[in-house]
């Protein structure tokens, strides 16, 4: 059987469940933490571990991938492994139970729930999660607001500055108020000028007759 | 204070005899230029009685906006440095002073919530006497009173700060303004002992080539200065030796025919056969000894005269020749070679145009001063104009105010030093 093929079945299976696949690009995990297929109700998450006949060509890879399914736990609030129906019987469901992990069989006819997975209870994390992010959300949104509100009143700033400037260039009272601008580099007067080094000196030297 | 704070707030002020230059170290190669005036407002005035309360002295760009079409025009309108010296109880002159310090400070006030006042080093002339630095700190002293804006001030000779910005430490520096000029010999330190003042600038050339042009029948229009002075800086012309210069345009007056047009007007002067009074002009200010100058002074023309400014001696007829040599005899015989090897002229009254079809006669301010050295012996000198003059004293200010130690505190021996507010 294809890998499409079991990705199907598999996604049909807990579609009748009520939950629908979820991107792989919304997962919060990093790319090699991420499950072969993973499935929301809204409220709460189901990661899956798929296995084909190949990875269970020995114990050993059995075992590594229970392993990392056990890694999904902080994530998601239900793991389950996926294995041919012919496998399963060389895996003890204690173990899983034991973790809270569930286990589903597939074969050509379809899938079936043996181990039903414990529920994990982090839903209010997620929720939480849900709810900070709207805090976030709302918090940049106003600071958008604020922001543009800043940018118009220092517009409305400049051209009164302008206003005020034009005023001060006809009206003396106060004198014009030239910019200045910082230099990037020295004053050319300034560069390899000898006279940077005596006046340095001033005070620090012996008494001279300056006439 | 530390140094970097100093360095960042330095603030330069260059009191020249037209224009007031200024500006902090930010304002990178050029300073803000006003002209070095101020308006007394009439109080009395009834537009000023409607308009509000108006200040009593304006300085700025502002000035034209106030100035009304009085015969009094000219006792309102105060140039406080016309001759580089403000007179101990010309209350007017120093209130001018005052008013464009605070102006100045207060165009630059930075944002900076660390800024407590700028390091300010203000330029005088070479002949200013004490009693103008004690005035002027007095001043720096009530507007950092009432403002917050001087953490420490300095005064400098003018001559100092334009060797300063031309980064030349040993020279002698002729500066030549409006009413006087001033030959100082800079080693390190100005040598105060050496200066030689002249009672002779600009204004004198004014005055010759208004009364050549009372000789050619111009007379009607010598009464503005300022249109007497756009003449003579078109038609002036500086010769290397008078007499042949004066032959050779008396025989020749087409060549050197001196014709100005005032832009904007009908106004055309056309010297005509006496084109060669052009020669005349350049040479006044260099050297006024010439018998042909004489007939002038019998026929009215102010001569340069000997004259006392607070402690300086102003000599009117000493050709800038005997001046730069004077200077430079009062200096240690060691030092004078090297005094002769950089010689800068500064300051407007040596921006002369010499046209090149005319190099044969014609010659600009530095080759004229050598011209004058080496007939009096001196071999070889070297004689520089000042680069972009206008700048040269403020930026020479700045280099001082971001070289000198904070710590330097002022002396009133040496003449230099940070007075601390």
């Amino acid at each position: 059987m294809t890998e499409a093929r079991v990705n199907t079945l598999l996604t049909e299976f807990f579609a009748s469940k009520g939950q629908r696949p979820i991107s792989r690009d919304t997962m919060p995990v990093r790319e090699e933490e991420k499950p072969d297929l993973a499935f929301t109700d809204g409220r709460t998450t189901t990661y899956l571990k798929v296995f084909d006949k190949d990875d269970l060509q020995n114990r050993n890879t059995l075992l590594q991938a229970a392993l990392s399914s056990v890694s999904y736990i902080p994530v998601a609030n239900r793991v389950y492994l996926a294995l041919p129906k012919v496998q399963a019987a060389i895996l003890d469901a204690a173990i899983l139970r034991e973790r809270g992990l569930g286990l589903v069989v597939y074969d050509s006819k379809g899938v079936e729930e043996v181990l039903p997975a414990s529920l994990f209870e982090h839903e209010t994390t997620s929720t939480k999660t849900n709810v900070d992010l709207e805090r976030l959300t709302s918090r940049i949104s106003a600071l958008e607001r604020t922001v543009e509100t800043l940018v118009s009143e220092l517009s409305k700033i400049k051209s009164l500055r302008l206003e005020q400037l034009e005023v001060k260039r006809t009206r003396p009272e106060s004198p014009t108020a030239f910019e200045p601008q910082k230099p990037e580099r020295l004053p050319s007067f300034l560069q390899d000028n000898p006279w940077l080094d005596i006046l340095s000196k001033r005070g620090r030297e012996p008494d001279q007759f300056a006439g | 204070m530390s140094e970097a704070y100093k360095q960042r707030y330095t603030f330069g002020m260059d009191f020249g005899t037209s224009d007031f230059k200024f500006g902090p170290i930010t304002s990178g190669e050029r300073p803000e230029i006003i002209e070095n005036r101020g308006y007394f407002t009439d109080k009395t005035s009834i537009i000023q009685q409607i308009s509000g309360p108006v200040k009593e002295v304006i300085v700025g760009k502002d000035i034209p906006l106030y100035l009304e079409a009085r015969e009094d025009l000219s006792t309102r309108l105060v140039y406080p440095m016309r001759n580089g010296i403000v007179e101990k109880d010309d209350e007017r002159s120093w209130a001018v002073v005052r008013e464009l310090t605070k102006f100045a400070l207060e165009s630059f006030r930075p944002p900076e919530s660390e800024f407590t006042g700028f390091y300010l080093v203000a330029s005088l002339s070479a002949v200013a006497p004490r009693y103008m630095y004690e005035k002027l700190f007095e001043i720096f002293r009530e507007i950092n009173s009432e403002f917050g804006s001087i953490e420490s001030a300095t005064i400098i000779p003018q001559p100092l700060s334009v060797a300063i910005a031309h980064k030349i430490p040993t020279c002698i520096v002729i500066e030549s303004g409006h009413g006087n000029s001033q030959t100082c010999p800079i080693s390190r330190y100005p040598i105060r002992d050496a200066v030689v003042a002249i009672n002779r600038g600009g204004g004198d050339g004014n005055a010759l080539t208004a009364e050549i042009l009372k000789d050619c029948g111009y007379g009607d229009l010598v009464h503005e200065e300022s249109f007497v002075r756009k003449v003579k800086e078109n038609i002036g012309l500086v010769p290397s030796d008078l007499d042949a210069a004066i032959q050779l345009a008396k025989n020749d007056p087409e060549r050197f025919k001196a014709v100005y047009r005032a832009p904007g007007t009908r106004i055309t002067i056309d010297l005509a056969e006496n084109s060669w009074m052009r020669f005349l002009i350049g040479e006044y200010v260099f050297d006024p000894n010439h018998e042909l100058f004489q007939s002038y002074f019998s026929r009215g023309l102010r001569k340069p005269g000997d004259v006392r400014f607070g402690d300086t001696f102003f000599r009117g007829m000493l050709d800038f020749g005997d001046a730069i040599v004077e200077a430079v005899e009062r200096c240690p015989v060691e030092l004078q070679p090297y005094l002769y090897r950089q010689i800068l002229l500064s300051g407007g009254n040596f921006a002369w145009n010499a046209p090149t079809e005319l190099s044969d006669v014609a010659i600009d301010a530095a080759s004229k001063t050598r011209f004058l050295l080496e007939e009096k012996g001196i071999t070889d000198p070297t004689v520089l104009m000042a680069q972009s003059p206008q700048y040269s004293v403020w930026r020479g200010c700045i280099v001082y105010g971001y070289a000198v130690p904070v710590d330097f505190s002022w002396s009133w021996e040496r003449f230099e030093g940070w007075m601390n507010f």
